[in-house]
């Protein structure tokens, strides 16, 4: 593990060495083996993520849950002594941008690494299930043309998103967040030639920037205000005048550090860095890219739109938690866009009839669970479903990828029933990741959305009802999409009639090798490690037990200096009161199980799955008549409640407009003017031509000339 | 007239300034073939002298600043001297040109060489490096004045005999708008030098910023004067309306040259002129507050007209009008951060800028045009091409690792954080956020109007206008980027030693904070605010 820290660069770099041989030599080389650099480089990357998780895991304090007050009080007091974090390390690689005077506040985005167990755990997600990913995608992409592209795409976006996460400041964040903003571009558009990935590709890019807009103007506030944009400076904790202390720790007490002319920029920082978070993790309204962005091939909307890249934003609102935690506003504004986005796509996920996007909603709906319990004060929560979530998601997107490859690219589940005949491995992989994500007692997802939900239940019956709300519309939708498509009579599409459906390109691929095996080892393999996740990763933080096997993950994170002093700005801010809970950061556990919203998340979970079961396998005229006689709503979840079109209304064309205006303002107002103004020498250089018979250019010339000659005369007069 | 002195150290300089004139007074004498390969060993020759001037440019002492060559040559009481000077801001921008200028020649298309005077192409080409050398390391305000008109000629006929369809008209426009600004920007040179008694821009400048010698009246004349010359020159709104013409129609080596160098020649003169002699500056100043406003609507305006142009020369006109509008605004910053910043955002722009037209050229000579609605799906036959347009494409809306990157974002930050901008506007304090806010939208409306170029010439269905050869990239052709490429790299991953070499000429270029009309009360510098914590 030591190897690990003190070498961490190699964790981005690796990647990207592969990424280079691939895209240097793929082409004319490497040819069909373009994956092995990638699985070398991932491979390595991954091997050294759970070396250092599994390090720091065993390095860590081991206080026993049963003593919560005291853990809290250790906790707090940690934040004052210099040895308190010893999980936190912080590695410096080199100066990237160093600029500004000496004295003062020097601009000093160093390229380095800040490794505390937040940072291990998102870390093993990107590199672990970026590599079964890859693993899959060789399997997946074979015969594809630019098969060597897809894999210096993929390895590329893994170097971005290590750096996203091991950075030690905003500007290496911001590095990560506009590379994996690049890459997912570079492969939602993978099928350039078709014009529906090349739009959503240039959409996605430009949503995401609308959202990198603020979140730049959230970095430049914080170097505004606090003078460093580190997040822990030289370390966490440390005192002295010798060291640089980072803004995280200086947010605990502003007033200490921000001059007074700039403490009103903290609030801004927030609401600019959300608005970032916002357009990389999908939420309303920039949620608008995600389902589009499904024209990827799927390996890609895998790992990129549904694991790792769309949970940035939360990861960097849990990072940053110390300065989100004191200020109410922005976190309810946190915790309002995440129910109301959690709700909302969940109610377009039911009536999407392309397996894709049904998943793509569901992602944006799970991701505003995160926000939500970010908003409520428990971010262990959020990192806990971000965790579930990227195996069970990434299981479900990965098993459509399989679906489609045997249906010759067919995706639309009014098309295709009783797939699990011809289908049978996936039938059942598919199957637990369907229950992961309807929150089917005992598996990963029931634990963690389980968290979220009473821990809203604690701040907001509004919020509580909503969240269970949306638990209720996922259990269904989900089994809606399974009961359909792999229960009930066979009906197998063989992709023929593929009618100009959003994947043509993959379709022919596909269709090309139909009749070879469907389910072949290498992309079932990394499927089965990952239904693994799907079934058990709830242990990770179970909420009741015996010693450390209770809220191990909290545990854990609390010993990440983000947590812990989010949870000393919780406390400050709250004065301690009944709104903190502890266990939230990590700090400690609930005395006492509470069984009532387990029961209860358990009790939503099933009643969606039987009315799945009641209106899509038992009677599907039932459910067909019924979805008739709510015709008008269910056009406008199929519609997705025209949120595109009102953007391209709203936005796009009058910001176009403007463009046309402005254009014709310049050639006839601004140049326009430019004439006038030169029609006077023009008249005095025709009165000159007339007189003297020169030409026009030298007519100016001469006259500028001379009233130079004027001037200077006049000047030294 | 003195004799002529000239000390060991500045001796490379005037090298590095009388080798192009030399070389292309040879060049006009040569056949086509050798006068090619004589242009382009003498502009790689100047390449390699000016990186060895900017490696060394941060060694002199700031007294000196930079390397300074001494008198040479005096008319009169007014005090001319041929007085070059060079610091480490001079120097960069010298290795721009260079690093661009043999590339440029190698370039340029064999069509011109089949041409009659073939010849005089490259020997005006030399002029124009050696007019443009010796603007950035004029030590003298006349003598920058003179180089900054010189490149007019070459400009001026290059374009009138080697230049598009529309190349009259577009000549003519380039040559009466710059030069009608210029005239401005003499005026008040000429006014100065006569209250300083000299040329000598470190002279004039301690001059200019005594209020005793210059009323504040005059300094807001001599302001404007200046700012118009050098702001059309950029150029920043509403003096942009030559640059469209000039860029459609002028041959692409030159389109090149000025969209990358020349434009340059406004922000330098803004640096160089205006910024330290104290015309803008700490508190309230109209001058500053008018270029607050333009440059903003230059970054909304000339981001939103590129988005409607279909020509891609036209977007890329446009989108200089936007780019610049934040380098201008940063340099008026005046904190050493955004200076910095300005300075990379220079650099950057100038390679990224260069290698997209160059990549505009190529595909123009392969599809014989230019509209994006006429041709699309080049990314099939052309992926190496395609490729490079991206990643240059990426360069230039700022990704991070690339130089793009490094300029924008620390011009953005240093108007964010500037007092400068912050109490623009009658003193009033807390409008830095917003004109950082309306400066950075060029994030967003960069991506939009150069991602739609991208994916419509790039992505989509394969269409091309007949009688295109949609032949990749050949070697030529990538020896002309690849070296662009390499510098937008290294400049966005290791770009903390280029800016350090001219950390200290950008502090000493900062506007004085002690002024005569500063009515605010003293204002704190914003490096000063955290030394107080």
């Amino acid at each position: 593990m030591n190897f690990v820290i003190a070498h961490s660069y190699l964790i981005p770099l690796l990647p990207l060495l592969g990424a280079i041989v691939a895209g240097l030599f793929g082409a004319k080389v490497l040819k069909g083996a373009s994956h092995w650099p990638i699985w070398l480089g991932v491979g390595a990357a991954a091997v050294m993520s759970l070396t250092l998780l599994v390090g720091l895991l065993g390095r860590q304090d081991v206080v026993l849950v049963g003593g919560a007050e005291h853990a809290a009080a250790e906790a707090a007091h940690a934040i004052d002594s210099a040895a308190g974090f010893p999980l936190a390390h912080v590695s410096h690689w080199f100066d990237w941008i160093v600029a500004g005077d000496d004295t003062g506040a020097k601009f000093n985005a160093s390229a380095g690494a800040f490794i505390d167990p937040l940072t291990a755990v998102m870390l093993s997600v990107v590199c672990g299930i970026g590599f079964l990913i890859t693993v899959f995608a060789a399997g997946y992409m074979k015969g594809e043309a630019g098969y060597f592209r897809f894999f210096a795409y993929l390895g590329l976006f893994i170097f971005a998103m290590t750096c996203l996460v091991l950075g030690d400041n905003l500007v290496m964040l911001y590095l990560g967040w506009e590379g994996v903003g690049v890459c997912s571009y570079l492969l939602v558009g993978y099928y350039y030639d078709k014009p529906s990935a090349r739009e959503a590709a240039k959409k996605a890019f430009i949503v995401n920037r609308v959202g990198d807009f603020g979140f730049a103007l959230g970095i430049f506030l914080v170097f505004y205000a606090f003078g460093t944009i580190s997040y822990f400076g030289d370390g966490p904790g440390l005192v002295g005048p010798a060291f640089h202390k980072g803004f995280i720790e200086m947010a605990l007490n502003p007033s200490q550090y921000v001059p007074i002319g700039r403490l009103w920029a903290l609030e801004w920082i927030l609401f600019c860095l959300m608005l970032g978070a916002f357009g990389k993790s999908a939420q309303f309204p920039l949620y608008v890219w995600l389902p589009d962005a499904m024209e990827g091939p799927t390996p890609v909307s895998a790992l990129i739109h549904a694991a790792t890249m769309v949970t940035a934003g939360v990861y960097m609102i849990a990072r940053l938690s110390t300065l989100f935690v004191p200020h109410h506003a922005a976190m309810v504004t946190i915790a309002v866009v995440g129910a109301f986005t959690a709700l909302f796509a969940g109610s377009i996920a039911l009536k999407q009839n392309d397996l894709k996007k049904v998943f793509a909603y569901s992602t944006v709906s799970q991701l505003g669970y995160m926000f939500v319990a970010v908003a409520v004060l428990n971010p262990v929560a959020a990192v806990f479903h971000l965790v579930t979530h990227a195996f069970f998601k990434a299981l479900l997107f990965l098993s459509s990828g399989v679906v489609m490859h045997a249906t010759g690219g067919e995706l639309d589940l009014r098309k295709m029933s009783g797939m699990k005949k011809v289908l049978p491995k996936t039938n059942i992989l598919m199957l637990i990741g369907c229950l992961a994500l309807a929150g089917f007692p005992l598996l990963a997802g029931f634990w963690s959305k389980d968290e979220i939900v009473s821990a809203a239940s604690g701040k907001s019956t509004v919020l509580w009802m909503v969240m269970l709300l949306t638990s209720l519309l996922t259990a269904y939708y989900t089994f809606r999409l399974y009961f359909r498509v792999f229960q009930g009579p066979e009906l197998v599409p063989h992709g023929e009639h593929g009618h100009g459906h959003a994947h043509d390109a993959e379709e022919a691929h596909a269709h090309a090798d139909h009749h070879h095996n469907h389910e072949p080892f290498i992309m079932i393999a990394p499927l089965a490690i990952l239904a693994i996740g799907a079934l058990f990763a709830g242990i990770i933080n179970l909420p009741f037990g015996a010693g450390v096997s209770a809220h191990s993950l909290g545990h854990f994170l609390s010993q990440s200096p983000s947590f812990a002093y989010g949870y000393a700005a919780a406390e400050q801010t709250y004065h301690g009161g009944q709104e903190v809970d502890a266990a939230g950061f990590g700090q400690a556990s609930q005395e006492a199980l509470s069984v009532t919203p387990l029961v209860v998340g358990g009790v939503v979970a099933l009643l969606g799955i039987a009315m799945a079961y009641a209106l899509h396998l038992q009677n599907r005229k039932k459910g067909d008549q019924l979805a008739v006689s709510l015709a008008p709503i269910g056009h406008a979840m199929e519609r997705k409640y025209w949120i595109d079109e009102l953007f391209q209304g709203a936005i796009v064309e009058p910001l176009r407009a403007f463009g046309k205006v402005f254009l014709a303002i310049d050639k006839y107002v601004v140049d326009g003017a430019v004439a006038m103004v030169a029609f006077v020498p023009q008249v005095t250089g025709f009165g000159l031509k007339l007189a003297t018979q020169r030409g026009y250019l030298q007519g100016y010339a001469l006259g500028m000339l001379m009233g130079v000659a004027v001037i200077l005369l006049w000047v030294f007069a | 007239m003195p004799p002529v002195q000239i000390n060991s150290q500045s001796a490379p300089l005037f090298l590095i300034v009388l080798i192009p004139f030399l070389g292309a007074a040879f060049a006009a004498m040569m056949s086509v073939k050798m006068a090619r390969l004589w242009a382009l060993i003498i502009a790689f020759c100047t390449f390699v002298f000016s990186l060895l001037i900017a490696i060394h440019a941060g060694d002199a002492s700031p007294a000196q600043w930079g390397m300074d060559a001494g008198n040479t040559l005096s008319v009169g009481q007014i005090g001319f001297s041929v007085r070059l000077s060079c610091d480490g801001i001079s120097a960069w921008l010298t290795v721009l040109t260079t690093l661009l200028m043999p590339l440029v020649i190698f370039s340029v298309s064999a069509k011109v060489d089949e041409g009659p005077n073939a010849r005089w192409f490259y020997a005006w080409m030399l002029v124009l490096l050696g007019s443009l050398i010796g603007c950035f390391v004029a030590g003298d305000a006349l003598l920058f004045y003179f180089f900054f008109e010189l490149t007019l000629v070459p400009c001026l006929i290059l374009m009138g005999i080697w230049g598009g369809a529309d190349r009259v008209r577009a000549a003519t426009k380039f040559f009466i708008y710059t030069f009608a600004g210029s005239v401005f920007m003499l005026i008040g040179l000429v006014y100065l030098g006569a209250k300083a008694g000299t040329f000598e821009i470190s002279k004039m400048i301690e001059v200019a910023q005594n209020p005793a010698v210059i009323s504040s009246c005059a300094r807001a004349w001599i302001a404007a004067s200046l700012v118009a010359g050098f702001l059309v020159k950029t150029p920043v709104f509403p003096l942009h309306t030559w640059q469209a013409l000039t860029y459609s129609d002028a041959p692409v080596s030159l389109t090149v040259v000025m969209a990358a160098i020349m434009s340059k020649l406004g922000t330098y003169g803004l640096l160089r002129f205006v910024l330290p002699m104290g015309f803008v500056g700490a508190g309230p100043s109209h001058v500053t507050n008018w270029i607050i406003v333009l440059c903003l609507i230059s970054v909304v305006y000339g981001g939103l007209i590129a988005w409607v142009q279909k020509d891609m020369a036209r977007i890329m006109a446009f989108s200089s009008v936007s780019h610049l509008g934040v380098c201008v605004l940063a340099i008026f910053a005046s904190s050493t951060l955004s200076l910095q910043g300005a300075v990379m955002y220079m650099l950057a722009h100038g390679l990224s800028t260069a290698a997209l037209f160059f990549l505009i050229g190529m595909i123009h000579e392969r599809t014989g045009t230019r509209d994006i609605t006429e041709i699309s799906g080049l990314f099939k036959s052309m992926p190496i091409a395609g490729t490079l347009l991206v990643a240059f494409t990426m360069a230039s809306i700022g990704l991070p690792l690339t130089s793009g990157f490094v300029g924008e974002f620390l011009s953005l930050q240093g108007i964010i954080s500037s007092n400068t901008i912050d109490s623009a506007f009658a003193g009033c304090g807390g409008h830095g956020l917003l004109i950082g806010a309306i400066a950075s939208t060029g994030i967003i409306l960069g991506a939009i109007y150069m991602l739609n170029m991208v994916a419509k010439i790039g992505f989509g269905p394969e269409k091309a206008p007949a009688g295109a050869v949609l032949k990749d990239l050949n070697g030529g052709d990538l020896a002309v980027l690849a070296p662009i490429a390499v510098a937008v790299l290294l400049l966005g991953i290791m770009p903390t030693p280029v800016m350090d070499s001219f950390k200290r000429d950008v502090s000493l270029l900062k506007a004085p904070v002690t002024r005569a009309d500063v009515s605010t009360g003293p204002q704190q510098s914003e490096d000063a605010v955290f030394e107080a914590k």
